[in-house]
């Protein structure tokens, strides 16, 4: 597989959030606001770049034994890093998305992506694997705070879009509404997945 | 047993690496961080307080004695006072206080100027009811309190506002809107022992 497979294969057919349905935690929680989203994906992305890198650039001297202590000390220093970096430039970023940042540690993304490809794979499809991932997620996340943050606040980004006589729904930005957005979307989807087979199959029927 | 030292000694490396490069990354982000607390403290104190250039923390064990003194069940809930000094002068005092909210503890900090003059206040934390406690935070409710003074505790009503001391609550939210007032009202008696020691001592 190209370089380039290994990029589309994280946005598109094995999307993190609507395809294989992982990291759900943060997913849920953070994107009250698209700023939020973007925020946490881009950190997301951040920490599974550089231990895909680093944990493929090691996968030939790390023995199978305690290749999941290893895992954990890699992903867990690049955590530390994103998070202290944030803390020092970007104070709100870091404020907003609060004990979600340390929580990256377990989030089932990483060590899936770790354990699942940059173990078996090259330096380079596991950078292209890592960012793939990450643009996924990112997007997913960010698809999500949009939607929420129209409905829920009236805005985009924190500029006001429905002016102030839209009356927002509150309840998009609560935890109820991270769980109809998501199952709304995640059906959408599908429905768009399927509706393009269908296309394939009956293109196929009729040669 | 070989295969096991091997693997001892891998992971040692690795995690001495992985301390280098967290400590690395501590020596750049500390002082930069600690400048953002710094700076985030004194803006959130000039947010109710806009005259304070320096704020300067009383001693908690002299601000207890000093408030056992008045016997005031209020004064409980003050956590902490700042003077507010601006060229050498009191300009007024942050006054930091929590109480029982309708979901938790309110905290917030309270500006009261040299007179006896709120300024404002800001709610650090709270777990009020999205959309409806949290209000208590926002116009119209934060705007009837500015300007309120100490001489006046304030109490909550839900209907026409008849003197002074009174402040229409929240519409749906009165225990949030009480836990405001009562907030407020327990900075004014901060306000009112502080004012009379400072004058003492003037005298």
């Amino acid at each position: 597989m190209g370089v380039f497979r290994h990029l589309k294969n994280g946005i598109l057919s094995e999307n993190p959030t609507f395809r294989l349905v992982i990291g759900m935690c943060p997913t849920l929680a953070v994107t009250t606001s698209a700023v939020n989203g973007l925020g946490m994906g881009l950190s997301t992305m951040a920490v599974l770049v550089g231990s895909n890198v680093a944990l493929s650039a090691m996968r030939k001297i790390v023995p199978d034994q305690i290749r999941i202590p290893i895992f954990v000390v890699v992903i867990a220093s690049f955590v530390t890093i994103v998070s202290m970096l944030l803390e020092a430039f970007v104070p709100s970023l870091f404020e907003a998305l609060g004990i979600y940042i340390p929580l990256i540690v377990v989030n089932c993304i990483i060590i899936q992506r770790a354990e699942a490809f940059a173990n078996q794979n090259s330096v380079l499809n596991s950078m292209a694997d890592g960012i793939g991932m990450g643009l996924g997620f990112t997007l997913s996340l960010t698809v999500l705070g949009i939607i929420r943050e129209i409905l829920g606040a009236g805005s985009v980004f924190g500029i006001s879009l429905l002016g102030a006589s839209y009356e927002p729904a509150m309840i998009f930005i609560q935890p109820p509404g991270a769980f109809l957005t998501l199952g709304v979307l995640m059906g959408l989807v599908n429905f768009i997945e399927y509706k393009c087979k269908e296309k394939k199959v009956q293109a196929g029927e009729k040669q | 047993m070989k295969e096991i030292r091997k693997m001892g000694v891998l992971l040692f490396v690795i995690c001495a690496v992985a301390a280098a490069l967290l400590a690395m990354t501590n020596a750049v982000t500390a002082p930069k961080i600690a400048e953002n607390a710094e700076k985030k403290e004194v803006e959130a104190k000039q947010m109710v307080l806009p005259a304070g250039r320096e704020f300067q923390e009383m001693d908690e064990a002299e601000m207890r004695t000093l408030f056992e003194k008045a016997d005031s069940e209020n004064l409980k809930n003050v956590i902490a006072v700042n003077k507010a000094m601006a060229d050498g002068e009191l300009v007024g005092y942050t006054i930091k206080v929590a109480v029982a909210g309708f979901g938790g503890e309110i905290t917030m900090l309270v500006g009261i100027d040299h007179t006896g003059k709120l300024l404002g206040y800001n709610i650090l934390s709270h777990e009020e009811t999205a959309g409806l406690g949290d209000k208590i935070a926002v116009d119209p409710f934060y705007g009837q309190m500015v300007g309120k003074t100490s001489a006046t505790p304030l109490s909550v009503v839900k209907g026409e506002i008849k003197n002074d001391g009174q402040v229409q609550a929240v519409t749906g939210a009165t225990i949030s809107s009480k836990a405001a007032i009562s907030a407020i009202n327990s900075a004014f008696d901060a306000y009112n022992v502080l004012s009379d020691t400072q004058n003492s001592e003037v005298n």
